[in-house]
């Protein structure tokens, strides 16, 4: 049996080297520098003004470089401070999902038998159902809360993740390390987490990446559908429900460019996703 | 040996160096070796992991790693230089002329073909007619004596067992009848003896083909049985060469007489006296070494060593030593001063009462272990020796509280019973049942460090210690530096490794340490200090250890009794002494016979595999495969375990003395 045996600088110097990394980093950085400067810079007020509504729809110019909404409000400016919204529920979401999603794959890799049976049957029958689905169906019923949004993803992801974890909690739980942990009278508890987990870590770390970029398209998915949490807060995905069908009035700008950013964001998570991935599967 | 015109060489390495590249820098990991390989002989290359045997293999088929290279000498065969072929004449001479066989065939394979199909594609690319290739698979099968070809050509690899697996390999290897097989460590990792099967196999193809054989083995014994001609690295340096029995019997280079002191067999001693050992550790890939290769860890080193590398001196016909004082190699002072380390045994430490444990496989029950009844005193040694599926595992894992035995079992400790599962288990059985396990890098947590592994042992299983002090205690015990505390696994040696993973063990000053196979993953140099230290923590702690071992010179060397298992049965057990003397159970007997070091001639092979223990053979269960077999009544009833002479119990139907007068003519 050959072990991975990696140093943690290595994988750092070998993500150093890796353009996909940098690139990919860029452009979720710069989108995480709007979600917190966002309001600092936005040329106007986001939340638009009493007036505005006598420029709505108005194409780009010099001075609204992305045009209006039919509200009159900068696209620009909605565009800006609506990395925010996203920003904070998907990452959320997804620490949420990776937590207990990684509490969930140990102990039933480490466990196995029946318990491991019937959690994974119940799990099976969950990630059978499409996950935007499960997700309306459970905000319809607790009403679409961003606090809502959030802990919806989050458990939508858990048995996704849970799967990653039980399947590298498996062939570690074979290794004598643990049965020398059981011979000294260790208790499941220190050994699934002090034990087990930080040689689980690189699998975790590489799942939540990937996931980072789903919860992101989901995030949106859901507040195009009208599930969005606060409807006052600009959001990109509601900024182009609300504009979708101005397109046949040759009106593309309100639609455009919130896609252009959702485009841009989950390209660079997922680029830094593809580059984590590289690092720990080599 | 670069005088090439008095040997019919089949193929000639002349001043080959070979580098790696690691990170950007190119490292030395041959350095200048030379060598031919005699027509129609088997040459040895032998050597500690590290030292380039494997490394020549891939040069001499050219086979490079993306950050290997050869820097320079030539590689002769048929008088073309192997480094200089084109690719599509290195791709017809891997067809015709060269074939090689690894270590692991399960890799070797493509676990989704089947292995007809995979032997039938080795003819088409020999543009065998294709009405002949089916005939000539069946042909090539047989010819490595595969029992049933027709029924393995259908299956596929996972089917099949990991002798099955390497005869096929070296089917494939021979098709092309080459002029030169490559064997790197063709038996590692099966048991003896299936391992003797494989070895004789690949003697008789040989002659029977016509082909050379590069045979490249860490296992000394290996090598001296199969070789004629050995050559022995160290540090990608050919140290000394020559016709094998000589190496052996006359070492004239230091490392080799280090070696061969390293082994248990030579030592050979009931009462244990501790073996000599290698002091240091080889140089690492790369390393500047202006003078000879060995001046670290020469016994005899003088200052000429240290500033002028010794040529390869000739010390009889046909025999080469790198060495400025060859003539002082034989009286080497030994590096471990000779201590008894033996230990008088106590009362019954340790008992196991009618153990037994049957798995259940879809349904079935498989009898894994049956009735074992064993007993271990305070100070000593049990070892455990069988076959891998002969239940030695089993029994350890069920001692351990891992495996929970059927009902009827009963284990007690100091006469108190011990309960079957451990998470059952109290405190003071923790620190009573410990184990050391047979590969470090699965044992030791590699997230964790040094420290932390030793220091949580520490902390549960001794509660009342200072922790530092007993950690800085035990790592001084196994003779580790303290410095190495705050490391990672990763960064040690095997050695090393397993010394952390005994700290751990003793951590809590153990009753009874099971070993499994302690020193099986180990250099026979590291092998040698592991039972030195097993032996010297016994001989301090008074602790008791049950040992599982394939290596048969191990067991002798460290056992105080013996337990030979088959299909989770008790054959025989009885001291060491006694089990070694003989008269021998037919198994037992076998056993000896294929374990390369204790090869005298007799060659008792055992046929087919160990039977599936969910259906184990009527009557005696070793009568599928014994060679002794003298009727009916081995075919249906089964001999009871009965005590034949004082402290030695056998399970035969034949008496003990007839099996004496039956052994002493064969």
């Amino acid at each position: 049996m050959t072990i991975a045996s990696v140093s943690r600088s290595q994988r750092r110097a070998q993500l150093a080297r890796s353009l996909t990394f940098w690139v990919g980093g860029m452009m979720t950085l710069i989108w995480i520098v709007f979600a917190i400067f966002g309001d600092f810079v936005t040329p106007y007020d986001p939340q638009g003004t009493p007036t505005d509504i006598l420029n709505r729809l108005a194409p780009p110019s010099s001075e609204h470089l992305m045009g209006t909404d039919s509200l009159g409000r900068d696209v620009l400016s909605r565009l800006l401070a609506g990395a925010r919204q996203v920003l904070i529920i998907a990452p959320l979401a997804t620490l949420i999902g990776t937590i207990a999603g990684t509490a969930l794959g140990l102990t039933t890799g480490y466990f196995g038998g029946w318990v491991d049976e019937i959690a994974s049957r119940i799990l099976d029958a969950f990630l059978s159902i499409p996950l935007i689905i499960t997700a309306m169906l459970v905000l319809a019923a607790l009403g679409p809360t961003t606090a809502g949004v959030i802990l919806v993803i989050g458990l939508v992801f858990t048995p996704i993740i849970a799967r990653t974890v039980r399947a590298s909690t498996l062939s570690e739980a074979r290794l004598d390390y643990v049965t020398a942990a059981k011979l000294r009278g260790e208790g499941p508890l220190h050994i699934m987490f002090i034990e087990i987990l930080p040689n689980v870590m690189g699998p975790i770390i590489v799942e939540f990446t990937v996931r980072l970029g789903y919860a992101i398209f989901t995030t949106l998915a859901l507040s195009f559908l009208g599930f969005g949490g606060d409807p006052s807060v600009p959001d990109w995905g509601q900024s182009i429900s609300d504009h979708y069908v101005f397109l046949s009035g040759d009106v593309w700008w309100p639609t455009l460019f919130p896609a252009l950013a959702i485009a841009s964001l989950v390209v660079g998570v997922n680029l830094l996703a593809d580059a984590i991935a590289q690092v720990f599967e080599t | 040996m670069t005088d090439t015109q008095t040997v019919d060489a089949v193929l000639s390495v002349e001043d080959l160096s070979m580098e790696y590249r690691v990170g950007n820098e190119w490292k030395k990991a041959i350095r200048g070796v030379s060598f031919d390989i005699p027509r129609g002989k088997t040459f040895g290359l032998v050597g500690e992991s590290g030292c380039g045997k494997s490394t020549i293999a891939m040069a001499l088929m050219h086979y490079l790693p993306r950050n290997g290279r050869i820097t320079g000498g030539t590689i002769r065969m048929g008088g073309r230089d192997i480094t200089k072929l084109s690719d599509r004449e290195l791709r017809e001479l891997r067809v015709h002329r060269l074939s090689m066989v690894y270590q692991d065939p399960m890799t070797s394979l493509n676990p989704s073909i089947r292995i007809g199909r995979q032997v039938e594609e080795v003819f088409e690319l020999l543009d065998e007619p294709a009405d002949m290739v089916a005939d000539l698979t069946l042909a090539v099968l047989q010819q490595v004596k595969i029992a049933d070809p027709e029924s393995v050509m259908r299956r596929y690899p996972h089917q099949l067992s990991g002798g099955m697996l390497q005869r096929v390999v070296i089917a494939m290897a021979i098709a092309s009848r080459p002029e030169l097989l490559i064997l790197d460590e063709p038996t590692t990792g099966l048991d003896a003896t299936v391992e003797a099967e494989v070895l004789d196999l690949v003697t008789s193809l040989r002659d029977e083909v016509g082909t050379s054989v590069l045979f490249i083995s860490h296992s000394l014994a290996v090598i001296r049985k199969m070789c004629e001609v050995t050559g022995v690295l160290y540090a990608g340096r050919m140290v000394a060469s020559g016709p094998t029995e000589q190496i052996f019997t006359d070492p004239r280079h230091p490392y080799t007489v280090g070696l061969l002191r390293c082994l248990p067999g030579t030592a050979g001693v009931q009462g244990r006296q501790t073996l000599d050992t290698i002091p240091g550790f080889l140089p690492p890939l790369g390393a500047e070494l202006p003078g000879c290769v060995y001046v670290d860890r020469c016994a005899i080193v003088q200052d000429i060593c240290r500033t002028e590398e010794p040529d390869l001196l000739e010390v009889g016909p046909g025999r080469f030593s790198r060495c400025h004082f060859h003539e002082l190699a034989p009286d080497l002072p030994r590096n471990e001063p000779v201590e008894s380390t033996a230990v008088a045994p106590g009362d019954v430490l340790l008992s196991i009462r009618g153990a037994s444990k049957t798995f259940h496989q879809d349904g079935k029950p498989v009898h894994a272990l049956v009735d074992v009844n064993l007993d271990i005193k305070q100070g000593e040694t049990l070892a455990l020796v069988g076959e891998s599926g002969s239940g030695k595992s089993t029994l350890a894992k069920i001692i351990l509280g891992i495996h929970v035995p059927d009902e009827g079992t009963m284990i007690t400790l100091d006469g108190v019973e011990v309960p079957p599962a451990v998470a059952d288990r109290d405190d003071v059985q923790f620190h009573a049942l410990q184990m050391v396990f047979q590969n470090p890098d699965s044992a030791l947590n590699r997230r964790h460090s040094i420290r932390r592994i030793i220091g949580r042992a520490v902390e549960i299983l001794k509660p009342d210690a200072n922790v530092k002090v007993r950690v800085d205690e035990l790592m001084a015990s196994v003779r580790v530096g303290t410095q190495l505390l705050s490391v990672k696994p990763r960064q040690l040696s095997g050695g090393l490794k397993q010394r952390v993973a005994i700290a751990r063990a003793f951590a809590g000053s153990p009753m009874v340490v099971v070993c499994d196979e302690p020193t099986s993953a180990l250099d026979v140099s590291v092998q040698a200090a592991i039972l030195n230290l097993l032996s010297e923590l016994q001989h301090n702690e008074r602790v008791s250890y049950l040992f599982i071992s394939h290596d048969l010179s191990v067991v002798q060397y460290v056992a105080d009794r013996v337990a030979v298992l088959y299909l989770g049965r008790i054959m025989e057990v009885g001291t060491s002494k006694r089990i070694f003397s003989g008269p021998y159970h037919p198994y037992t007997e076998a056993l000896l016979s294929a374990s390369p070091e204790h090869d005298d001639g007799r060659r008792i092979r055992l046929e087919g595999e160990i039977p599936s223990a969910s259906q184990p053979p009527p009557g005696c269960v070793f009568q599928t495969r014994c060679h002794r077999k003298i009727g009916e009544i081995c075919e249906t009833v089964e001999p009871p375990l009965v005590e034949a002479e004082s402290g030695y119990e056998i399970r035969c139907h034949i008496p003990v003395d007839e099996l004496g007068r039956l052994q002493a003519t064969t």
